[in-house]
This record gives C-alpha cells, structure tokens and sequence, in this order.
C-alpha cells in the first residue's frame, strides 16, 4: 500500500507550466523576504527608541510620584522592548525561510537540481509552521482576553 | 537551444517523496493557518460588535478594521486553496491540482508580499516624521 503511494509520487514533476508558476512564486517570496527584513529592522528600532523614550519620561509632580513614575515608565518600556523585539525576530526569521525557498527554488529550475527542490520546500514548510504556531499563539491571547472580558461582566 | 535544454532539465525534476512529504505538512500548516485567522476574524467582530459601542469605537476604526479583515480574507482563500489543492493533487497523483495549489501559493506571496511593502513604506514615513518632528 505504501509502496503504491510512493510510486504514484513519480507521476508528478516539475512541468513548464509548474516552473513557471514556481518561479513567480520565487520572486513574489524573495519580494516578501525583502520586505520582511526591512520591517522586522524596523519594529527592533521602534521598540529600542519606545523604551528610550518611555525610560525618559518625566511626571514633574514631586520626588516620590516623579520616582513612581519613573519605575512605571521603565518596566513598561521593558515590556514594550520585548514585545517589539519578539515581533522583529519572528518577521526576521520568517523573511529567511521565505528567502531560502526563493534561492533553492531558483537553483533548483536552473540547475535541474532535485536536492535543491527539496530543501525550497523544506524552508517553505519551517516558514509556514513558524507562522501556523505564531497564529495559533495569537489565538489563545485572544481567546484569553475575551474569556476574562465576558467573566467581568 | 539553450531554452529547448533547460526545457528538458525542468522535466527531469521530480516531486520525490521527501518533496511530497514537506508540501504535505505545509499544505496542512497553511489549512490550520487559515482556519486559525477565520476564528480570529470571528472573534474580533463578536468583540467589536459587543464592546465596540461601550469603547467609542469611530466609524474611522470600524471602516479601517472591516478593510484589514476583507483583505485578510483574500490571503485566507488563496492559502486555503493552495492547501486544498496541494493535497488533492498530492492524493489524487493530478499534476493540474499541483499546479493550481502552487498557483494559489504564488497568489498568496503576491498579496503578503505587497501588503509588506505597503506596511514598511508606512512605518519609514512614520519614523521619519517623528524624526523630523
């Protein structure tokens, strides 16, 4: 029965409609992982400067309120560090299987390579677990939230 | 020549069984990925339409939110079809199906990647604006 599986595997190929189809997915993927890096270096420097600007904020009401408010500010900016920085890396290590399967994918149709065809969809599928844990996550923070916004009413 | 060579390379790769199997756990990734961002979606209009009033929810917001939501339906079908159709053709052994959930794929980059690029034009604006202020 497996074998049967395995062998009707062989029927399917990389066709010139396949290869062409594959190869825009290539660009469009590489575009994203361009993109990707860009915002990803760019919600680390949003969060660096937020932390800054949040551990330099000033109450103006008193020496004790001003030290209270000091505290509030710092922990709050180490929060809102973390949160960009964890944004930042899951952008920036998606970009980099997205741009691995654009390089191996365009290795592969060059070269005729099968180990390279492989290893594109490899990265393809670490790219689209990140994603589906990452989603998965987001989802139980939301159903968290809704859960204790309907138990305070 | 050099076409009708690289014609013939193309043909000669093959969707092995260590390709197949990689297509399937992404094609089952991108399904769970899709059915993860509908019940988000779900969720989010159940808030909206529950506390939305009570928070003063502009119709600026609505509008802005209902946008995000229709777009981010658009990429869910396209991932949706590439899962469908990945494994349809994975099962059934259909180059065609293949094809048409690759396609969905390419469909699906297409629209993220513009989205990204939109998005990170943005946020450059923003944080030159703020630079400048």
């Amino acid at each position: 029965m497996e074998q049967e599986k395995n062998t009707s595997l062989f029927g399917l190929g990389i066709e010139q409609e396949t290869s062409i189809i594959l190869r825009n997915t290539s660009s469009w993927a590489r575009m994203l992982a361009i993109a990707g890096f860009i915002m990803g270096a760019i919600s680390v420097f949003a969060g660096i400067a937020l932390k800054i600007s949040l551990s330099n904020a000033r109450s103006y009401e008193g020496y004790e309120a001003e030290r209270e408010f000091q505290n509030m500010m710092s922990l709050s900016g180490n929060v809102v560090l973390l949160l960009y920085l964890v944004i930042g890396l899951v952008i920036i290590v998606s970009s980099v299987f997205a741009l691995g399967f654009a390089r191996k994918a365009i290795a592969a149709l060059n070269r005729n390579d099968q180990s390279a065809l492989n290893a594109s969809f490899s990265s393809l599928r670490n790219y689209f677990s990140l994603w589906a844990i990452v989603m998965i996550l987001v989802l139980l923070l939301m159903v968290l939230s809704f859960l204790s916004l309907i138990l305070s009413l | 020549m050099e076409h009708q060579d690289r014609e013939y390379n193309v043909f000669g790769i093959q969707i092995s069984e260590n390709a197949a199997g990689s297509l399937r756990i992404m094609a089952m990734w991108a399904g769970i990925i899709a059915l993860v961002t509908v019940i988000r979606y779900a969720l989010t209009l159940l808030l909206l339409f529950t506390r939305g009033g009570e928070e003063g929810f502009s119709n600026a917001n609505f509008f802005g939110l209902i946008l995000g939501i229709l777009i981010g339906l658009l990429v869910v079908i396209f991932l949706y079809q590439f899962s469908k159709h990945t494994r349809k053709g994975l099962d059934g052994n259909s180059q065609a199906d293949l094809n048409k959930g690759i396609g969905n794929l390419k469909n699906y980059f297409m629209v993220i990647g513009i989205l990204a690029i939109i998005a990170a034009v943005i946020f450059a604006l923003f944080i030159l604006f703020y630079a400048m202020k």
